[in-house]
């Protein structure tokens, strides 16, 4: 929305904005709902991070360093010698348009600097003018633009309009990933001290205390208590919840949104309660209490800052292997980055399930294993008792998230749980899940409350395809792994499809576990009655977890 | 007779509508809003044809102001978060009296019908004024759904240390 | 501007091949295809090396299908290759069929069941495809007047290619076919409003040689039925390197094989590089074998980490009043 009123003869011409002429021109305008809070200067200083100052988008001047310019072409060529994929990326796209309509924010928009290719484009044509022949002598013709403070504003506003969901990349016949150039155009911003506080603040709470929220140790493990208390109360039953346990056989890492979140604390109930039953010998970690890793969002090197702690932990402790819970990005960067940056985990040992004997050879390098593959295993050797009937008041469908979907290809373990937990599950259609599923709208570091409108317009495609099986089939939860997802979703159904709850799979467990000695069930881990259901529809949409809240 | 011919023409009045809230979107997407029919890829451009013939039928056949009520909520839960003001949102409602202007001064005059022109205008404020409600509870659960992302953010937390936004 | 200028260029392109080969005929006929030659060679070698010389840090290949994880859940090698030969059916797939360009469907909902239907919309792949063969198709043939005696698969291919016998010389179904899909290619970028904001003029003038070359071929085999025996005498000089220029070559064949000249120079100097790009992708040439075989960056370097003991350092005093085990005391 325009913050500046309009005036009364243009109140009256409720026609059409004047067509722009092409996109050569950066023309950017900070509207509200839009764009994401600078990084405040104490995070960038904390991390030794550079030109840490005060400064907002809106504001006329960026207070930018001398010599700017210079400092970004001098950290793009950097970068063109050090990533094949910048460099190919730059080189062979042939504007084909296949992407074109794949962005859930050009769908949700209109924009069409929000189509992947022009995104790109953005960045290509400085490349082409400062890095190509054709683009040195033809310039602008060549499809060459000069880099300028208009140019950097446009890609500030949108290389933060992407969500790194990768999509895209699905569609391009080269496999061009927006992701990778969103990566380096803000790995290139950073060089000029640009950079959104969403990101930089939870980065410098997670490399002081190890969790995005800056939880001290004390903190954790009262969260991590409260929940084995609230868990006594709906099973009975008191489970062990080690924490920092020397000699244990695995260290169990989770997003630490699992702890503070809703609805991402139900998953953590769900979590204690399985370990408790199978009798793992696990600990948790304070000092490695974050799974996720903003860095992801922010730079390679702080991937690898953040990420160095789980194996340095995992040595310090002395388990055997790790177990990584729901969460996405994390789990991008585990499967895809965390082996090459922070390896090898020698130390460690090629992951075996205690329970069942299974030997997970797919992590023997990495030594970690997704709890949805850990879980998966342990049902198909009939290690649990479940009693699927216990989330008959739920009827889901299942959001893959992005990253476990297109930076793994994990699409069959959530399936094959949530089959085996809940006998209502309805698939959303085929162009909107597994490979092709649309985004949450709010990943890489968008999900802030100042931007609320763009998530709302980047999830619409997501709301809109659970919106149909609401419709088709009643469904009242949407299933996902991921923390962000959970954060995030649930602001996207409140508004579009308000019907529509937000859950984890291993809150779906958790209710579906048969525990032994357990009391007879007659709430779910939300503390909602289970006794008569077989629907939700008598607990309003959204009250449940307020619900929680007042009676606790 | 305005009546009959705005029945008449009521397939190209909506069509015209509909493409005249696609071209307040960006340039560059409006092929896309209304050329491609997969709901799934298109859910705007989807909206945009399911609802707009439901609110046109309203002023042509006078159906009851209830009966539009869903398709109203669809369409500006949309309008309502795109990077339009307020008066640009609600803009469309506006835009059919023009639309059925240009369409039916071929085939008959409009001022000559002055009552039931009048009768005509007057749904379409009746409209705008629903769509205005509408238009508000969006921005309202909007800022709703802000305060409420915060509490859940650190909603365990706040609950322990027996904050009073969780407990009132 | 976008369109007038590459358009203009072509026309101008074709202007100088149309007096170059009247006049110049020992330049346009001998060493601007050398030349042209020459820099497609090196440039694609060189663009090549340049690539390959920025190193893959990490593995990061786009997993378009399950993963190799548990043995009783059916992985997907093709779309998400978990070893070598995984990775070389995603690329033959990927290069001679467009598999991505594939993916598009398009939803519909019916009455009664299955409600959801996902349909093809294949308008891209099939131009670009139809485009990208029948050009192949197109350059193979042109084998024929490079070589004496011509192949049987060569003289077969053509014969194929002429299945339908007509008229004389006959039709060639991929001469039809390219100038078809070239159409269409440029059309599209015209007319959708998404494509014609985002298309620049080098995408429109890579386009419209292609048309300019298609075109004066066409005219040089229908029409002006130049002397294939002349066309055939310059080519064989040509590839042994002792070129003769023979009497009787016209203006067409000239702007021919001064646009083909001009194009293979343009391709390593542009877009047109996507023919080798594709090779190297790391989201595509990658096998997804992250978790269990390590991936080596060669720039790695040591960062600065927040250690265990800077952590409990700070905060030992709640660590141990919360009862939490600590290193040092």
């Amino acid at each position: 929305m325009s913050e500046k009123l309009k005036k009364p003869q243009e109140l009256a011409q409720v026609e059409f904005k004047p067509a722009p002429q092409g996109w050569m021109d950066p023309t950017v305008e900070f509207r509200k709902g839009t764009w994401n809070y600078a990084a405040v200067p104490e995070t960038l200083e904390y991390l030794d991070l550079p030109y840490p100052r005060k400064w907002q988008p809106t504001d006329d001047d960026w207070q930018l360093p001398d010599g700017w310019e210079q400092i970004i072409l001098t950290g793009m060529r950097e970068r063109l010698k050090k990533y094949r994929s910048f460099q190919v990326f730059m080189d062979c796209c042939v504007r084909c348009g296949a992407c074109a309509d794949k962005c859930h924010y050009f769908i949700g928009s209109g924009d069409p600097k929000n189509m992947p290719v022009l995104r790109a484009e953005l960045l290509r044509s400085v490349y082409r003018n400062d890095f190509t022949t054709a683009g040195k002598i033809l310039g602008s013709i060549a499809g060459g633009r000069k880099l300028t403070v208009g140019v950097l504003k446009e890609w500030f506003y949108y290389f933060y309009q992407c969500t790194e969901c990768r999509r895209c990349s699905v569609f391009c016949p080269y496999g061009i990933d927006t992701a990778e150039i969103t990566m380096m155009a803000r790995e290139l911003m950073n060089l000029v001290g640009l950079s959104i506080e969403w990101i930089c603040t939870p980065l410098s709470n997670c490399f002081r205390t190890g969790n995005h929220l800056g939880i001290q140790p004390h903190g954790f493990k009262d969260s991590i208590e409260f929940a084995v208390d609230e868990l006594e109360e709906i099973t009975g039953i008191r489970v062990d919840a080690p924490i920092n346990k020397k000699g244990a056989e695995i260290l169990f890492i989770a997003p630490s949104a699992d702890y503070f979140a809703s609805p991402h604390y139900f998953t953590l109930l769900g979590y204690l309660a399985l370990f408790h039953e199978i009798g793992l010998d696990y600990t948790w970690s304070s000092y490695a209490s974050e799974g996720g890793n903003f860095g992801l969002f922010h730079s390679t090197e702080m991937i690898k800052r953040l990420n160095a702690k789980m194996y340095a932990e995992a040595k310090r402790l002395g388990v055997k292997w790790i177990l990584g819970g729901e969460c996405g990005h994390m789990w991008r960067v585990i499967h895809q980055y965390m082996n090459t940056l922070n390896g090898p985990a020698d130390f460690l040992e090629t992951p075996r399930s205690p329970i069942t004997g299974t030997t997970f050879d797919h992590a023997s390098s990495t030594k970690m294993v997704h709890i949805t593959e850990f879980t998966a295993d342990l049902i198909r050797n009939n290690k649990l008792n479940l009693d699927p009937s216990r989330n008959d008041h739920w009827r889901t469908t299942f959001h893959d998230s992005c990253n476990p979907a297109r930076a793994m290809g994990l699409l069959e373990e959530p399936r094959y749980i949530i089959k085996s937990v809940c006998n209502n599950f309805f698939e959303m259609p085929e162009n909107t899940i597994r490979e092709q599923t649309f985004c949450c709208g709010s990943g890489a570091g968008l999900g802030t409350d100042e931007n609320m409108e763009m998530r709302m317009r980047g999830g619409m495609p997501r709301a809109n395809a659970v919106q149909f099986v609401h419709d088709e089939h009643d469904v009242n939860l949407l299933l996902c792994i991921c923390a962000i997802d959970k954060a995030t979703l649930s602001p996207l159904m409140e508004y579009w499809v308000p019907e529509v709850e937000v859950g984890g799979i291993h809150e779906m467990v958790g209710n579906a576990l048969i525990m032994k000695g357990e009391k007879e069930r007659d709430v779910d881990l939300r503390g909602q009655d289970l006794s008569g259901k077989t629907h939700a529809d008598e607990s309003p949409a959204g009250g449940s977890q307020e619900e929680v809240a007042a009676n606790a | 007779m305005l009546r009959k011919a705005l029945q008449q023409q009521q397939a190209t009045i909506a069509t015209q509508w509909i493409d005249r809230v696609v071209n307040s979107f960006p340039e560059g997407s409006h092929e896309f809003l209304k050329a491609q029919t997969d709901r799934f890829r298109n859910p705007i451009g989807h909206a945009l044809r399911t609802e707009l013939p439901v609110l046109l039928s309203h002023i042509t056949d006078d159906t009851p102001v209830e009966s539009i009520h869903d398709s109203m909520g669809r369409l500006i839960r949309i309008l309502a978060v795109q990077e339009w003001s307020p008066s640009d949102a609600l803009g469309f409602v506006f835009a059919l009296k023009t639309v059925i202007r240009e369409v039916l001064s071929d085939s008959l005059n409009y001022g000559v019908n002055a009552d039931e022109a009048v009768v005509i205008e007057q749904r379409i404020d009746r409209m705008a004024l629903a769509a205005f409600e509408e238009y508000i509870a969006c921005r309202e659960r909007l800022a709703e759904i802000r305060v409420q992302c915060e509490r859940r953010r650190v909603g365990k937390l706040l609950e322990r240390l027996g904050d009073p936004i969780c407990e009132s | 501007m976008r369109i007038l200028i590459p358009l203009l260029a072509v026309v101008v392109l074709i202007a100088i091949g149309t007096v170059g080969g009247g006049g110049a005929r020992y330049l346009f006929f001998v060493v601007l295809p050398y030349a042209g030659l020459a820099i497609f060679v090196l440039g694609i070698v060189y663009r090549v090396i340049h690539w390959a010389r920025s190193p893959v840090p990490f593995r990061i290949p786009t997993s378009c299908g399950q993963q190799k994880s548990l043995p009783w859940i059916r992985s997907n090698n093709q779309e998400n290759p978990h070893n070598m030969l995984g990775v070389i059916w995603r690329m033959i797939l990927e290069v001679l069929f467009f598999r991505s360009l594939f993916r598009n469907t398009t939803t519909e909902i019916r009455q009664g069941p299955p409600r959801v239907l996902h349909n093809p919309d294949k308008w891209l792949w099939a131009s670009s495809l139809l485009f990208h063969w029948s050009l192949l198709i197109i350059l193979v043939r042109h084998f024929k007047y490079f070589v004496e005696p011509v192949p049987n698969w060569i003289i077969g291919l053509q014969n194929l290619d002429g299945f339908f016998q007509i008229g004389l010389p006959v039709l060639l179904l991929t001469d039809i076919v390219v100038v078809g899909a070239l159409s269409y290619l440029v059309l599209r970028r015209l007319w959708e409003a998404k494509l014609r904001y985002i298309s620049l003029p080098a995408d429109y003038f890579a386009l419209f040689l292609l048309l300019g070359i298609t075109g004066s071929g066409i005219y040089l085999r229908y029409f002006d039925k130049s002397d294939i025996t002349l066309a055939k005498q310059l080519g064989t000089g040509l590839l042994s390197f002792a070129p003769v220029v023979p009497e009787g070559l016209g203006a067409t064949f000239g702007v021919h094989l001064f646009l083909v000249s001009i194009l293979l120079a343009y391709i390593p100097l542009s877009k047109l590089v996507h023919m080798a790009g594709v090779f190297m992708s790391p989201t595509r040439n990658m096998v997804n074998n992250n978790r269990w075989e390590r991936h080596v960056n060669p720039w790695d370097y040591p960062v600065t980490v927040h250690t265990y003991e800077e952590y409990e350092d700070e905060f030992r005093d709640v660590m141990k009043a919360a009862e939490l085990p600590v290193e040092k005391d």
